[in-house]
């Protein structure tokens, strides 16, 4: 009797150690990773001049937040910006929200840029990144563009400059 | 049941019954613990040594994340428990021993938790930039598609130190064989297209240079080679009367010694890898050794000639400039040199060359390999890839900001300590700001960051490279520690007291 108890703690020592390890991995699926959310942040609109927390930008008609860091002293993102401009428009009427949010730019340069290429502020959201609120999102180069859910979860990272077309984000409304 | 078949079933219970019995005797025995730790300063000290000579990733490979360690420590462990049982009494003495050997357990347990579940990766991170990826020593071929509509894709290479078949395909392009540690080695490939060549050069028997030659449009080595001052030309052999016979002036002369026939050419009518130029003034500034098939001439300025010096048949050629001398080591018209990847241990201190890891990959029906670091764009299907072959990485549940990197130096300009300070995004975007040194780790959630590295910049700046750790199994090898400590003092003062007592009596 005394034998088998001795066996069965060793047993179940053992096993109660395995258990315990595949508990304490981080995910059971190891290629998994970590999840981001649209972090705590405070711009500026260029529009209003207000002050626009991160939080408030998902509304309750929203199901997908594109959220766009550019500036005027990035070329590529000057190539780039008209025509995600033009992407978010038809991406509006499927409930997308875009926001540009320019980073180390002043509102009058921003302002000028837009005169110059006829793009009308109203409908589109500009917001001005005045204390170095792009590292929260974890953007440290331009031009990047980051995919929310509604609720905040994020989607995709855009690295660079890239050929707009809808697809690239109606593909996510499918999900 | 009849009789017959219970006497078989009680027979074979009673041998497995004594083969318990056995083994149980075996491993609680002293001799077994002896033996075990015989074994285990052994293994030790052999991956000690391994690792010194090979680097740590090779000796982990072998040794320490091995077969022979899980069956060393499980060894200890039945060696323990079964220890503990067979001296199971209820005694002052005993309970003092039981703490050390469960504490012993509780250590293993830990170890076995740190190895199974936790994570120990490498996150590199630039001045003024984020990083939120570690990566780990596990290779994997990144295929990353230029059509943004396109996912990723990675295919992991398997956890090996030796070189293995890997079989796994995409869109027409196959992985073969994967070479955890590689370095080039020059290989000869047939073609009959010019005349190649490999020699040494030698100073006092030393080899100073390995020196490879051709004229093959197909290999990558070139016909002229520069060391210091020396200048070495390897020419068609059809050459060497043109150019013995040559009075060289002022003017360049240009030669494309793909043309068997030496024709002197205008520069800019030649393409520049396959041009080689004279003049009086080059070839007196600076020696010059030519090289004709089997044939070495030297320029003689007093002749204002390239002159015969000695024939490569005979083996060494001495040359006559600071004991330097031409070891023939091959000659061919049949084949070209080409440098291709072989497998090979990875010896930090090896003269050999770089040590890298490669994959092969058949596309078509060219077989490219894939070098760490290096990428090839390819066109599967309709889509272009660009295919790289990197290191596996995991995303963490902070992004990392780099603001600034210092170095404290010693008199002598050696570095003395450095530190990271940081700015920690946690994955809400809150904001943290710490500094990491080499005695200052820090804990992010479930996460310890220890400084491990630095690299410079072409800018000059230092980009810092922090080790990330997640280890679950700490807290229980603390905590078996405590129990080793506990029960050693228990031991300790429970002898005193029976030593006292039975003074007294």
């Amino acid at each position: 009797m005394e034998k088998i108890f001795k066996w069965i703690t060793l047993l179940l020592m053992v096993g109660g150690v395995v258990i315990v390890s595949k508990n304490l991995k981080l995910f059971e699926d190891e290629g998994t990773s970590y999840q981001a959310y649209l972090p705590k942040c405070e711009l500026k609109s260029l529009a209003s001049q207000e002050i626009v927390r991160c939080s408030e930008l998902i509304g309750a008609d929203h199901k997908l937040l594109l959220v766009h860091f550019w500036a005027t002293t990035c070329p590529s993102c000057l190539v780039e910006l008209p025509k995600l401009i033009n992407t978010s428009q038809s991406l509006k009427e499927l409930g997308v929200k875009s926001v540009f949010i320019s980073l180390m730019d002043e509102d009058k340069t921003v302002v000028r840029y837009l005169k110059r290429n006829k793009i009308s502020l109203e409908g589109i959201n500009f917001l001005m990144d005045t204390k170095g609120e792009a590292k929260r999102f974890g953007t440290t180069k331009i031009p990047e563009t980051y995919l929310y859910s509604k609720e905040g979860v994020l989607l995709k990272k855009f690295v660079g400059a890239k050929e707009w077309i809808p697809a690239l984000i109606t593909k996510y409304l499918r999900k | 049941m009849d009789t017959c078949t219970y006497y078989k079933v009680f027979t074979k219970m009673k041998k497995l019954t004594l083969f318990f019995d056995r083994f149980d005797e075996i491993v609680s025995s002293s001799k077994f613990v002896v033996s075990l730790l015989v074994v285990a300063t052994v293994y030790f000290s052999a991956a000690t040594v391994v690792e010194s000579v090979y680097g740590a990733r090779f000796a982990a490979g072998i040794f320490y994340q091995s077969w022979g360690m899980a069956v060393l420590a499980f060894s200890s462990v039945l060696s323990i428990f079964f220890a503990m049982m067979k001296r199971f009494t209820t005694s002052k003495k005993n309970i003092a021993f039981q703490v050390m050997h469960w504490g012993i357990l509780v250590v293993f347990a830990g170890s076995f938790f740190t190895y199974d579940a936790g994570l120990d990766g490498v996150l590199s991170v630039y001045p003024n930039a984020s990083n939120n990826k570690i990566s780990f020593n596990q290779r994997v071929i990144k295929l990353f598609p230029q059509n943004d509509m396109l996912e990723t894709v990675e295919i992991e290479l398997p956890n090996v130190i030796f070189s293995t078949s890997v079989n796994k395909s995409f869109k027409g392009v196959s992985f073969e064989e994967y070479y955890p540690f590689a370095r080039e080695a020059l290989t000869w490939v047939s073609a009959n297209d010019g005349a190649s060549g490999y020699f040494e050069l030698t100073q006092k028997n030393e080899v100073i240079a390995p020196l490879v030659f051709s004229h093959s449009q197909s290999s990558r080595f070139r016909h002229e080679a520069e060391i210091g001052p020396l200048k070495i030309y390897f020419l068609p052999e059809s050459y060497s009367d043109y150019f013995s016979k040559y009075d060289w002036g002022k003017k360049v002369e240009c030669f494309d010694i793909t043309s068997e026939n030496p024709i002197p050419l205008p520069k800019n009518k030649v393409k520049k890898a396959r041009r080689s130029c004279f003049d009086k003034r080059s070839l007196t500034s600076s020696p010059s050794v030519f090289i004709f098939g089997d044939k070495i001439f030297l320029y003689s300025r007093k002749h204002n000639r390239i002159m015969k010096h000695h024939s490569l048949s005979n083996g060494t050629t001495e040359l006559p400039w600071m004991d330097l001398s031409l070891v023939p080591l091959k000659l061919s018209t049949s084949e070209y040199p080409t440098l291709s990847p072989i497998a090979a241990l990875p010896s930090p201190k090896s003269k050999e060359g770089e040590i890298f890891s490669t994959v092969s990959m058949r596309f078509g029906k060219e077989i490219y390999w894939l070098k760490q670091g290096s990428e090839e764009v390819l066109k599967l299907g309709k889509e272009l890839y660009s295919v790289s072959l990197g290191r596996k990485e995991y995303t963490l549940p902070f992004q990392i900001y780099l603001k600034k990197f210092e170095i404290q130096k010693d008199e002598d300009g050696s570095p003395a300590s450095y530190q990271s300070e940081i700015e920690v995004y946690d994955n809400r975007g809150e904001k943290s700001s710490h500094i990491i040194s080499m005695n200052q780790p820090l804990t992010v959630g479930k996460f310890t960051l220890y400084q491990n590295s630095y690299f410079q910049l072409q800018n000059g700046e230092y980009a810092s490279t922090l080790s990330v750790n997640y280890d679950p199994g700490r807290f229980y090898k603390y905590l078996g520690s405590l129990m080793l400590i506990i029960g050693g003092l228990l031991y300790y003062l429970f002898a005193i007291r029976l030593n006292s007592e039975f003074k007294d009596d």
